[in-house]
């Protein structure tokens, strides 16, 4: 492939100007972290260097395109045989593991010019480091990317010429509904290395981003933009997107929103800072129950939310290194993608090496329209939906739409209006029929299953008569509210709003960050030793040993009221489980008692509040 | 009020039983430490329950202690798991400390 701009654009068969203005007015402006190795590239210069393997779901690999046969052409057929089999390309993978050892000698482990401010381990306290010690160690179990490849990746991905690396597109389409018009942006990376480089929760080799733009139109037919949403994996739905006057929860420089991308995770934030991402961890519910049981009894009730398990990964979007977009040292090329290509619809494969990971955070990323498994991405298929835009007119089709629904339930309701005389004098006549007949046994069924029929309706009608009014009221309230251009709050519809720290506001102390790497180590290997060394009084040791190391933290956190007050509850609940084992008997008359007094005391209350005066 | 109650309790026998003189300073320090527990929790404030909460906690340990070593209270096991418990609800702590959570 030619090592031009004009390579981002070849083979792109429909190239529709007003899609590209479109698109170019509202491109987004991507902020990076400093320390950020990669940044988006054009597929085509991936592609060549790229290796397509085809896994049968056993472990067994077979090549079926060698390196410089890919291309955006001919990156199609997709397997077909047996959902185990899966196709995935790698570009890491591939080479001779020298050039890594050099750059493993020349440079630490961390990003280049990246400095977390304090390890994201003394922000979090003991429960999730153990978990977080666990899952690096489950790493070693199942599949991850190997170090080696993060590391050649950034090694290939540097090694690029100037004219190619200074290419950075987004791969967009835009997609026009009854209702909005959703720009949607594409962002390409050769890697994810959050893992390796930012001490984040995963790395895979390929990433792929996206962020919407949405679009109304005003009275002159000229596109408006009102909301923006950016794909984020633990938000959905309307939880995705910001409205475009919302100044607190979305930067803009001039038409053009702001993204602040994650280092190395290339998640994309709508604010700087440093997002605390505790991932919650799925445990089986028994134990899920028991920890929660264990939390609540210490805690006491109303101690707070239950913390559950969950492992602590640091997001830094900072927006302090790299940016590209309108006013930005570097800058788009645009590319328009949609199924006329033949790698969008045609490759539905993982961009990056498969590793077989079982929690998936490893394995690279299906194509923009696909999920891991094949099927078609819900962004893809309905972008509107996606950020529940559906159930949100534009604000120049509210008026009308409400408009359009009030006079329908005004039809309705003059046609429920007229029933019901009609109706509440058919019962009033059969009512008048049955008082004349009463004594004839044989005739009232029919007509008391006639009578109960035209009440049942009647009742239905009156209760919807009153519904519509209310319905009603409320509709006009919304038109007017719509005509004027009047508008709830910008964030009345969020659910969940992820609030970052500044660049190193949640710093710790030195003391407390030193002791959060090494305690949950320390701890394991102290109490290996204990067991080894003095069995017979291992387990008091071992409590002894646990609770030093939590008052040794409490302090360091400045937190030894807590402490106090959990192991004093800890001991309280041990005392009267004591108690209770001894004398249940005792304890059980005395529950009883204590029940029948309290219900004589309420039911005697009551019973005075009743009586009559005097 | 159980505190009060147990170390004046606890001055009175020192004075009338035989208690070992290497003990007497520290069961005597200790009485003295839960009626001045008591007295500051009634006054109120942050110091006051936390000197109430850790000075149960010592006598629950104690008595626990006991219990193990086969001299069980279970009297003060009881009404001390129950003044513990009572204190430490996080309404409790919220009142005196202003911190809420356990």
């Amino acid at each position: 492939m030619t090592a031009t701009k004009a390579s981002a654009t070849a083979s792109r068969p429909r190239i529709d100007a007003a899609d590209i203005d479109l698109l170019r007015a509202f491109e987004p402006v991507v902020k990076y972290t400093r320390g950020e190795s990669f940044l988006p590239m054009d597929v085509g210069i991936y592609l060549e260097s790229a290796v397509r393997m085809r896994s049968d779901g056993r472990g067994r690999h077979v090549v079926l395109g060698a390196q410089g046969e890919m291309s955006e052409v001919t990156l199609t057929d997709n397997a077909t045989d047996g959902a185990a089999t899966r196709d995935f390309l790698t570009v890491a993978g591939t080479g001779a593991d020298d050039d890594v050892a050099t750059l493993f000698q020349r440079e630490s482990k961390q990003a280049v010019g990246f400095h977390s401010h304090g390890g994201r381990l003394a922000r979090v306290g003991y429960a999730s480091r153990l978990i977080d010690a666990m899952f690096a160690i489950s790493l070693l179990a199942r599949g991850r990317v190997p170090g080696s490849l993060a590391r050649r990746a950034v090694l290939r991905y540097r090694s690029l010429p100037a004219e190619r690396s200074s290419i950075h597109p987004y791969y967009a389409r835009v997609v026009r509904t009854a209702t909005w018009t959703a720009l949607q942006y594409w962002f390409f990376y050769a890697f994810n290395d959050w893992r390796s480089g930012f001490h984040g929760a995963n790395d895979h080799e390929a990433d792929w981003e996206q962020i919407f733009v949405y679009l109304d139109t005003d009275a002159d037919g000229r596109a408006v933009p009102v909301w923006a949403a950016y794909a984020q994996h633990d938000y959905h739905g309307r939880d995705l997107r910001r409205r475009w006057d919302d100044r607190e929860q979305l930067d803009l420089e001039g038409d053009h929103p702001v993204v602040y991308a994650g280092a190395g995770s290339h998640a994309s934030y709508f604010r700087p800072g440093e997002y605390l991402a505790e991932q919650p961890v799925a445990l089986p519910s028994l134990i899920q129950r028991v920890v929660s049981g264990i939390s609540h009894v210490i805690r006491g009730r109303g101690g707070g939310e239950d913390p559950g398990v969950s492992i602590a990964f640091v997001d830094f979007a900072r927006g302090d290194g790299a940016s590209i977009g309108p006013g930005a040292e570097r800058s788009w090329t645009p590319v328009i993608m949609d199924e006329s290509q033949p790698w969008v619809p045609g490759y539905s494969g993982l961009w990056g090496m498969s590793v077989e990971d079982p929690f998936q955070g490893e394995d690279a990323p299906a194509g923009p329209m696909f999920n891991r498994n094949r099927s078609v991405r819900m962004s893809w298929s309905d972008p509107i939906s996606f950020a529940e835009l559906d159930l949100e007119p534009p604000p120049s089709h509210a008026a009308a739409l409400l408009r359009g629904r009030e006079e329908a339930v005004e039809r309705r309701q003059t046609d429920v209006a007229a029933s019901i005389p009609a109706l509440e004098r058919e019962l009033a006549a059969s009512g008048a029929e049955d008082g004349a007949s009463s004594g004839d046994p044989n005739r009232t069924p029919s007509r008391m299953a006639d009578r109960e029929r035209l009440r049942t309706e009647l009742t239905a009608l009156q209760r919807e008569r009153e519904e519509n009014e209310l319905r009603l009221a409320d509709l006009r309230r919304r038109r007017e509210a719509a005509d004027e251009g009047r508008q709830p709050q910008p964030q009345a519809h969020l659910r969940r709003i992820p609030v970052p720290s500044a660049p190193g506001a949640d710093r710790t102390g030195r003391a407390l960050e030193a002791w959060a790497a090494v305690s949950i180590g320390l701890m394991l290997l102290i109490l290996v030793g204990v067991l080894l060394l003095a069995p017979r009084f291992g387990l008091g040791i071992a409590v002894g040993v646990i609770g030093l190391f939590l008052l040794i933290e409490s302090i360091l956190r400045g937190g030894v009221m807590g402490l106090l007050a959990t192991w004093v509850r800890l001991l309280a609940v041990v005392a009267a489980v004591v108690v209770f084992v001894n004398y249940w008997e005792l304890g059980i008359i005395m529950a009883a008692i204590a029940a029948g007094i309290f219900i004589l005391r309420e039911n005697v209350g009551e019973l005075l509040d009743t009586a009559p005066d005097g | 009020m159980l505190l009060l109650v147990k170390g004046v309790r606890t001055l009175v026998e020192l004075g009338l039983t035989d208690t070992p003189p290497d003990r007497v300073g520290f069961v005597a320090g200790l009485a003295i430490l839960s009626i001045v527990a008591a007295l500051t929790l009634l006054a109120g404030g942050r110091w006051g329950w936390l000197l109430a909460v850790g000075v149960l906690g010592w006598e629950l340990a104690a008595e626990l202690g006991l219990w193990w070593l086969g001299s069980p209270d279970y009297v003060a096991l009881a009404l001390l798991a129950l003044c513990a418990i009572l204190l430490t609800t996080p309404e409790m702590r919220a009142a005196h400390t202003g911190q809420s959570r356990a």
